[in-house]
């Protein structure tokens, strides 16, 4: 699912706890943009299947990060070798391209800065936005 | 209409200001001095092809003892620079150096890279003739290899068999006019940090600003900083400070004042960009403070508060290392160069703790460094 | 304070002599028209010996491009940066405010004396 598809007055709005999608909703490489408990989040579904859920809010830029692209991480041990890190993805802001790791929600570029992790899972065939990550 | 000198003489008074380490002196050397150090198949370009420097600079003659300082040009005609004597007497002696970098004059990134063969073995050259007759000469002076680093091979050959001899410290890049960043004069980088030797990159006539050289020699000279930010930009994107974290570089007559601006602007490129420079582990600003640093000649007139706050946006007081560019024409004086009211502690780090900590080779301290007498 | 600085035929036109007056360095200038001159030996910037730079004729220019020597009009150029003062004021040529203290030079009997000048600027 591109996240533009999903126009933001028809994000799901749901209570705390609540289960935002059905499983099978959310493929691998899609990501959610919901309204929890009042919160702005992105649910995302990596390629390898990891569910992972973010404050949908661009650090920099105030962009929601749903609007931005889903990617392997980038890295290099030389320059103009790139080398994609198995395993990590990031989301890419649609504004200033700030890069965030989805599984800590850490910039790339500082590892001092992060948007607020918030919690996810799936159970029953649904998935649930609970209280944000300790 | 000459000066008719009634000058008593000073020699024996006093050294003056603040004891200090010159992060950039040029000797200079005249190429038939060379020929020694040269092998002779080279010979007749100097002798009797006269071969000399290219010189792309579209004016020679900033002002009115043309490159040098009008007082340091020798009685007997030869440029600043030339005379051990001389410059121990106008320099050394006159003020509280306690080690003067010597930056040279011939270079060959400074000239076009055609010719490479005879460019390396100049260089050679150079760096005998620089031990000989300066370095094991006047043990204040510490030396720079000097090396063509459009032929990398011959440059890193160079750096290992000259730094064999204590008396170098540093390894000497003109600005130029190519990005040192490109993964082709890297060699040079590992060689320099593999002996502890800075990388020097000093200020030359053979690099033309975005638009080229302006009209007048005041619109370029305003805009060198710009060459060294191009430099910059290619070393730090291009990674060359990750590959070797144990690399120093000093930025020699760039000037410093241009140092927040270019932290500002690459950390915010970084935090966008990082995508395309993923070799880039950290953001720039923190890479100049841990690997670059910068001499202050040619310094702008601060008053005390604008120098400190310009330091305090570099978020370090220790990149910053004083230099003097004796005996060029725009020679900054210890005694006057620094505002007279400047924070002490900040003082005593410009002039001397900045460049000790940056120049790992330079023998140990040989006297106590305080902050001597300002004026 | 009043001091002889030389033979009137030690300074011809056109020259210049680095003298002290009292404790201080001054420099002491005949134009080329024959005016006699005294300003302090010390560039306001870095300290530079004026008597070491260049007694020249000052140069002007109205439009991009066009230079002319100003008649009568005398400067001294630093040795080192090149900043230029007017010799009859002492002001640097890029801002009058900035000034080298003056002194009265003038030739009595056959001698060139340099006097401090009341009107001297700081």
């Amino acid at each position: 699912m591109h996240a533009d598809s999903v126009p933001l007055d028809a994000r799901p709005a749901v209570g705390a706890g609540q289960a935002v999608c059905s499983a099978g909703e959310l493929r691998p490489g899609q990501m959610l943009p919901v309204l929890a408990d009042g919160r702005d989040v992105v649910v995302i579904r990596t390629p390898d299947g990891g569910l992972h859920g973010l404050e949908d809010r661009c650090l920099h830029c105030g962009r929601r990060l749903s609007h931005g692209r889903l990617h392997v991480a980038v890295t290099a041990t030389d320059v103009g070798r790139y080398e994609e890190e198995q395993g990590r993805f990031v989301i890419k802001c649609s504004g200033d391209g700030y890069e965030y790791d989805v599984a800590t929600g850490t910039t790339l570029f500082d590892s001092a800065r992060s948007v607020t992790r918030v919690a996810v899972r799936e159970a029953d065939g649904a998935i649930f936005v609970g209280a944000p990550a300790a | 209409m000459t000066a008719i000198t009634v000058d008593p003489a000073t020699s024996a008074a006093p050294r003056r200001g603040p004891v200090f380490i010159d992060t950039d002196v040029h000797e200079r050397v005249d190429t038939t001095s060379l020929l020694p150090y040269l092998a002779p198949v080279w010979h007749k370009y100097i002798t009797d092809y006269r071969w000399v420097p290219d010189r792309v600079l579209p004016y020679s003659q900033p002002t009115a003892g043309g490159l040098d300082r009008l007082d340091s040009l020798l009685p007997d005609g030869r440029p600043g620079g030339s005379d051990l004597g001389w410059l121990t007497s106008q320099l050394l002696d006159e003020y509280n150096v306690e080690y003067a970098i010597l930056t040279g004059w011939l270079n060959a990134s400074a000239f076009a890279e055609g010719w490479m063969e005879f460019k390396t073995a100049l260089m050679s050259a150079v760096n005998d003739y620089q031990a000989e007759h300066w370095l094991e000469k006047e043990p204040r002076l510490c030396g720079s290899v000097h090396v063509n680093a459009w032929d990398t091979e011959g440059s890193v050959r160079e750096i290992d068999r000259m730094a064999a001899h204590p008396g170098f410290v540093q390894v000497m890049l003109y600005v130029g006019d190519q990005p040192f960043g490109h993964p082709r004069y890297h060699p040079i980088f590992e060689a320099a940090a593999r002996h502890g030797l800075v990388v020097g990159i000093h200020h030359s006539e053979n690099s033309p600003v975005s638009m080229g050289f302006g009209r007048y020699f005041a619109e370029w000279h305003t805009l060198v900083p710009q060459v060294f930010m191009s430099q910059m930009g290619s070393l730090i994107f291009n990674g060359v400070f990750d590959k070797y974290p144990d690399l120093k570089v000093n930025m020699i007559e760039g000037g410093f004042s241009y140092v927040p601006h270019f932290m500002w602007h690459a950390d915010q490129q970084y935090r966008q960009l990082r995508h395309e420079v993923p070799w880039v582990k950290r953001l720039p600003s923190q890479i100049i403070r841990d690997q670059i640093r910068f001499a202050t000649q040619p310094i702008e007139e601060f008053t005390a508060e604008q120098l400190e706050t310009l330091i305090g946006q570099m978020e370090s007081d220790e990149l910053v290392c004083f230099s003097t560019d004796y005996p060029h024409w725009d020679f900054d004086s210890p005694l006057e160069a620094l505002p007279p009211d400047l924070n002490a502690d900040l003082a005593q780090k410009i002039f001397y703790d900045n460049a000790r900590a940056l120049y790992q080779r330079l023998p140990a301290a040989t006297r106590v460094a305080t902050q001597g007498d300002r004026r | 304070m009043r001091q002889v600085i030389c033979n009137a035929a030690d300074l011809p036109a056109g020259e210049m002599l680095a003298a002290n007056l009292g404790p201080m360095p001054i420099v002491v200038v005949r134009t080329e028209d024959g005016q006699l001159y005294g300003v302090l030996d010390k560039c306001l910037h870095m300290g530079g010996r004026l008597s070491k730079g260049r007694l020249q004729r000052a140069v002007d220019g109205r439009e991009c491009g066009e230079y002319h020597e100003e008649s009568g009009r005398f400067v001294l150029k630093c040795p080192w940066h090149g900043y230029e003062y007017d010799v009859r004021t002492g002001a640097t040529l890029f801002d009058e405010s900035r000034r080298l203290t003056t002194f009265a030079v003038r030739e009595e009997n056959g001698q060139i004396v340099a006097e401090t000048n009341g009107r001297a600027s700081a």
